[in-house]
């Protein structure tokens, strides 16, 4: 932090980034570790603090060691970016450090092996930009991801931050404002896609002077950490978002709900929140205006259904989450009964980007309905995992195999499960649909918050179902009957298929249930529960058929359903199965073909995952 | 904000309704039947269930939305009973029986719509979730000592870390509320309030603090029992005025005392029943199956507590040998009353036939002294009983009632046949003496009549003035002067009551003149006249002068009142009171001319 002094007008925010930026040569070498939660566990915090100690022990105080925010190449981490040159190093380890300081940063040459290598075309990325994994990406979301310090503001308002803010109050009316958003066509990025201009247009049309806007930053989708990701590595942006929301609809108080498990999102906004404040980005009369508006953080006990914006509501005013019956809607009487608009996390950081660089820029990119970018996090049976943002209408493909690297150990692609617990599996014959809200919802799937799940020819489709309903028992808040009931008999059939005790009938009833369950829920979380079972059922039938007629599991993972078997011509003996098998039901001799003694066998799987040959297979 | 009409349509009719009100509300004031159970019109709707849910079919986004909870909005159209609705409906109602088939409500809605037949995986939990007893208990009483906990499946209704609750008042109004029946107060109140016994039925049940007095009350209507009621007790609840339609609760209306001007009075304050636990070897009190004749007399009633049912109150097994004890109290020198209670023969032989009409194969005995049939009919009542053989007469006293193997053995003597009798019984029924009721002699005091040493009302003459009383103007009917059966009451009712129409009905009172007059030139204004007058036949008047001041204040003699006793002229020291016709020159002049 340069100054703590309050900012009292545009022209002190523009001076002040001026004089950081003076302090600051373009030319300075920076390391930048990135501190997201994927490469802290895989150590890049002991990373940090080897740089840092090493630069110190050579007396190389000019070179600047950064903790940044997740750069999204999680598979690969802890990710190390050298600037100027952006030289991209992965897997770095402590005892990399020296190597590192010793040549890249005093004698300006390249660790080769800590360069990625395109298993593709087998070349060596130097730069970040090279490697295909960030290639094909626009971030425009995660624009200071992975090149600023999320605990310092200095950073983000070298990097422009707070210029949108400064232009909203200076020289735009709250109209205006809601003009540019919606014109940009930015809608939702929490799942449901309802255009954010519209919402707030909505709510500043209420009467009543107290009006509330509220962060929702309960990311609650299994394998989901986009929000998470852009709560820790750039806080600011998401506050700055919310002040210009907060400002158009004429509020002058925010929450931000962030999930108590979230512990690095709950800390870096608290830091940026008492950073902001401190310079009179937010408070009173923030830049000198007559718009004053305070932010604070609630945490939240990690219930699925807090997504939801009634629930959400109810559990900020410390009530039990579960939500309520609309209308009235939120933007009628949300919060403390007064007027209130929820944005998720993405929605709110996408604001700052469109006000400084104009509506026409944004709407520029994605498609006819669907603008801007969406970041997903890319998980499952796929080489690069991590998190991935994209032009909407970026196809299914691109994302799976130019960005993701296609599936690993070459076996074929079979489905793609898109937004979440409550989302749809998209076979491979629509893998080349191009990514929005209506193409998504149009092929059975969801945009949702963004998660992509990758799944493999190995993955049964009804236990995949099975594991999504499970999920979504447990978070349903057991309000309204449908939710709790249907989906918890839903999930009851699907666990007796899988038994190998599916009865002729079951697809009717669960399609049955799983009408009534979408259209007679209380709320969206029911609304949408039944969808991995539909999605499933309309794409993979044959499979749920499999189980029930032939009582077999085409995937072999319904333990119930599989025998396991060896393939003599395959096997090569190596007795990688024989060492793990906890029954020792594998037996043959050392270069022999192997058998499996299905007495002894308990069907655990092991052998299956374990050969490297795929001489195991599941009948 | 002024008061909206917004138009809608349900079920292709019109209709009117209220902003803020519910589609629920709406279909109801067209008669149209929404099947509901998370609702109660005196709770916040929760739209939980989804049983109530309707179509959308102009207006908004088509879709199934709860009636119950949504509000109604101009232009909308609805269909509360279409196919999309029915179907949607059967499934809740087979999710629902699946969770609680023992639920009476779910299982006679799964049968008015056609899907009684399980499909689905059972549990067994009678509570619905439907959370009203959340609801009632949080934002009506205010309480909150129960809510949810848990979540999706394992959802339940709870107190706080499931320990008992010392919040929970004990309403019941999550009782009252529940539609399956699942939860009791007692079951988790550490607290809980004591059960109210129901007067009227002898306290052989219980009622709410908001209660009907009796099945015939004049007005029937509720009232409210302030000592019992938790609004008045500690300020919460409040649920009755909530719930009320017609607002007609009121907690800050309190007693008047009213004052009116009368002609007359008719005291009828009716009878007691003699405390028959003084009397230790009958074992009243004791042994839950003797119990009195009145308690009898309700249990047999068909808006009785057993809804006319005949329960042992110890096991609730059908008594087969019933014996009736008459003469407890009644004709009894030592320890009870001297009088016949006249009554209880008569109650009594009629208690032996709705005894035999309840339990056909039963015995009944009874003690007696002796059966006083008069009256007209009677006596051919008591030996119908005695011929149809309804019960067997005992002539004599029963020494004890002692229980034995789970009945009762009555050990009495029978004169007639000169020998002890034991008789075992399952059910013995006490016919205690009557007494007039307490607080009578108050009354007496204030009205200023007689009463004797029981505390009956004393008559002005048994034969010419039997139900006048030495007090002009005030008059008596009913068990307040003598033990009374019914025709005897209405007899002596209505002779009251045309006594006391005649007293009213001219424009002037008609009075003997021999009445007592004060001689306000010499009358100093003591008032030995006062204390002495039995009729309050003596008034303060009060002179002024011609400035309105006070000189002085003089006894009066109320003309109305006033019998002409003389007790006030002989105690007058100025000798300021003579009766009429009876004054000292016309006396002398009688003497006079006698002895002229």
């Amino acid at each position: 932090m340069t100054v703590a002094t309050r900012l009292a007008n545009a022209g002190d925010l523009a001076s002040l980034r001026q004089k950081i930026l003076a302090g600051r040569k373009s030319t300075k070498i920076a390391i930048s570790v990135c501190a997201g939660t994927g490469c802290r566990a895989q150590g890049s915090m002991e990373l940090f603090e080897e740089f840092q100690r090493e630069l110190q022990e050579q007396n190389l105080t000019d070179v600047e060691v950064r903790a940044t925010g997740c750069h999204g190449f999680c598979e690969q981490g802890p990710l190390v970016v050298i600037f100027p040159r952006k030289i991209f190093y992965r897997g770095v380890k402590v005892k990399d450090v020296p190597r590192i300081v010793e040549k890249t940063i005093r004698n300006n040459e390249v660790v080769d092996s800590l360069l990625f290598k395109d298993p593709a075309t087998k070349k060596k990325c130097l730069l970040e930009n090279e490697v295909p994994f960030y290639a094909k990406q626009q971030r425009i979301v995660f624009r200071n991801n992975g090149k600023i310090d999320p605990t310092q503001i200095d950073d983000y308002i070298a990097a422009d931050g707070y210029a949108a803010l400064a232009k909203v109050l200076t020289k735009m009316s709250a109209e205006q404002v809601i003009e540019q958003v919606s014109q940009a066509g930015l809608r939702g990025r929490g799942g449901g896609g309802f255009p954010t201009g519209r919402k707030w247009d909505i709510c500043r049309a209420q009467p009543g002077d107290e009006k509330y806007v509220i962060c929702n930053g309960d990311e609650g989708d299994p394998g989901a950490f986009m929000d998470r990701s852009i709560m820790e590595g750039d806080p600011n942006s998401v506050l700055e978002g919310m002040t210009i929301g907060a400002y158009a609809i004429g509020a002058s108080r925010a929450y931000i709900y962030v999930r108590a498990e979230y512990p690095l999102a709950v800390t870096n906004l608290s830091i940026a929140l008492e950073q902001s404040r401190s310079l009179g980005l937010l408070g009173e009369n923030i830049l000198g205006s007559d718009f004053s508006f305070d932010v604070e953080i609630v945490r939240g006990a990690g219930a699925f259904v807090c997504g939801e914006e009634t629930a959400l509501i109810a559990s900020v005013q410390g009530d039990i989450g579960s939500p309520q019956q609309r209308p009235p809607y939120p933007a009628q009487a949300g919060l403390w009964g007064k007027p209130t608009n929820i944005n998720n996390v993405e929605t709110w950081a996408n604001v700052p980007v469109i006000i400084d660089k104009g509506s026409k820029w944004f709407a520029g990119m994605g498609t006819e309905h669907s603008k801007g970018t969406k970041v997903f996090s890319l998980v499952g049976k796929v080489l690069n995992t991590g998190l991935v943002e994209v032009p909407m209408g970026t196809t299914l493909r691109e994302i799976v195999y130019d960005i993701g690297g296609g599936i690993p150990k070459k076996r074929k692609f079979k489905a793609v499960q898109t937004g979440g617990p409550s989302g749809g599996c998209i076979p491979e014959s629509l893998l080349d649909l191009p990514v929005d809200f209506e193409k998504l919802t149009e092929a059975g799937g969801m945009m949702g918050s963004g998660g992509l799940i990758v799944m493999d020819e190995r993955t049964c489709m009804v236990d995949v179902a099975k594991y999504f309903l499970a999920f979504l028992v447990d978070e349903s808040c057991g309000k309204c009957s449908p939710c709790r009931e249907g989906v918890m008999q839903m999930h009851s059939i699907l666990c007796r298929i899988v038994q190998g005790e599916g009865r002729e009938g079951d697809i009717e009833l669960l399609e049955q249930l799983a009408a009534y369950v979408k259209e007679s829920s209380l709320c969206q979380l029911g609304g949408t529960a039944p969808n991995p079972v539909l999605s499933t059922l309309r794409h993979f039938r044959n499979e749920y058929e499999a189980h029930i007629k032939d009582k077999k599991c085409p995937a072999g993972v319904c333990t119930a359903l599989v025998e396991f078997e060896v393939d003599e011509e395959l096997c090569k003996g190596c007795g990688l199965c024989m060492r793990d098998c906890p029954t020792e039901a594998v037996i043959g001799e050392k270069k022999q073909p192997h058998k499996i003694d299905v007495e002894l066998c308990i069907k655990c799987g092991v052998c299956y995952e374990d050969c490297p040959f795929d001489a195991v297979i599941a009948k | 904000m002024t008061e909206e009409t917004i138009k809608l349509t349900i079920d292709n009719q019109e209709v009117e309704a209220e902003a803020g009100q519910t589609i629920l509300d709406a279909a109801k004031t067209l008669g149209i039947e929404i099947p509901t159970l998370c609702y109660h019109p005196a709770v916040p709707s929760a739209g939980a269930c989804r049983i109530c849910v309707v179509e959308i079919t102009a207006g908004a986004r088509g879709a199934l939305v709860p009636a119950c909870a949504y509000p109604v909005q101009e232009g909308l159209g609805i269909q509360s009973n279409s196919e999309r609705v029915r179907q949607s409906r059967k499934m809740t109602l087979q999710l629902l029986l699946a969770r609680s088939p023992g639920a009476k409500i779910i299982r006679e809605m799964a049968k008015e719509y056609g899907c009684e037949e399980l499909r689905l995986e059972r549990k067994d939990d009678d509570c619905i979730m439907c959370g009203l007893c959340v609801r009632v208990c949080q934002q009506i009483i205010g309480t909150a000592a129960v809510c949810f906990a848990g979540r999706g499946p394992d959802r339940e209704v709870s107190t706080p870390y499931k320990l008992l609750s010392d919040v929970c008042i004990g309403c019941g109004a999550c009782a009252f509320v529940c539609p399956t029946e699942a939860i009791d107060p007692a079951e988790f109140c550490s607290n809980p309030l004591e059960k109210i016994a129901n007067e009227f039925n002898c306290g052989l049940d219980n009622r709410t603090p908001v209660h009907i007095p009796f099945p015939q009350a004049v007005p029937n209507k509720p009232v409210i029992d302030r000592e019992n009621c938790i609004r008045f007790q500690t300020g919460g609840c409040g649920a009755c005025q909530s719930v009320c339609p017609a607002e007609a609760i009121d907690y800050d209306m309190e007693d008047k005392t009213v004052q009116e001007d009368v002609g007359a009075i008719i005291v009828a304050t009716g009878y007691k029943l003699f405390d028959t636990e003084v009397f230790e070897e009958y074992g009243y009190g004791r042994y839950p199956d003797v119990v009195t004749s009145l308690e009898f007399e309700r249990m047999v009633s068909a808006s009785g507590p057993t809804d006319g049912q005949l329960y042992r109150p110890s096991d609730g097994k059908e008594p087969k040998t019933i014996v009736f004890l008459q003469c407890i109290g009644s004709r009894r020198e030592k320890g009870g009353v001297p009088y016949c209670s006249k009554i209880c023969c008569m109650y009594t032989a009629k208690h032996t036939i709705l005894y035999k009409h309840k339990v056909h194969d039963g015995q009944a005995f009874v003690f007696y002294m002796d059966v006083r049939s008069g009256g007209k009919n009677y006596e051919q009542f008591v030996r119908r009983v005695l011929t149809e053989k309804m019960a067997t007469y005992l002539r004599g006293r029963v020494s004890k009632v002692f229980p034995r193997n789970g009945q009762l053995v009555v050990r009495g003597a029978d004169t007639l046949s000169g020998g002890q009798v034991e008789i075992t019984a399952d059910m013995v029924v006490l016919a205690p003496a009557i007494q007039p009721s307490p607080g009578v002699q108050d009354l007496a005091q204030k009205l200023r009549i007689g009463y004797d040493q029981h505390g009956f009302l004393l008559e002005a003459h048994p034969k010419l003035r039997p139900v006048e009383t030495n007090t002009a103007g005030v008059f008596l009917a009913g068990a307040c002067h003598s033990p009374q059966d019914i025709p005897d009451c209405v007899a002596q009712a209505s002779a009251a009551a045309s006594k006391a129409l005649g007293l009213v009905s001219h424009k002037q009172l008609t009075r003997e003149p021999t009445i007592g007059v004060v001689n306000e030139l010499s009358c100093n204004g003591c008032f030995e006249c006062e204390n002495v007058c039995a009729y309050g036949a003596i008034e303060h008047k009060e002179l002024r002068d011609r400035e309105g001041d006070l000189t002085a204040t003089l006894a009066h003699i109320n003309e109305g009142l006033c019998q002409g006793c003389g007790a006030c002229a002989v105690t007058c020291r100025s000798k300021s009171i003579e009766v009429q016709g009876y004054r000292d020159d016309q006396m002398f002049a009688a003497i006079n001319a006698i002895s002229r």
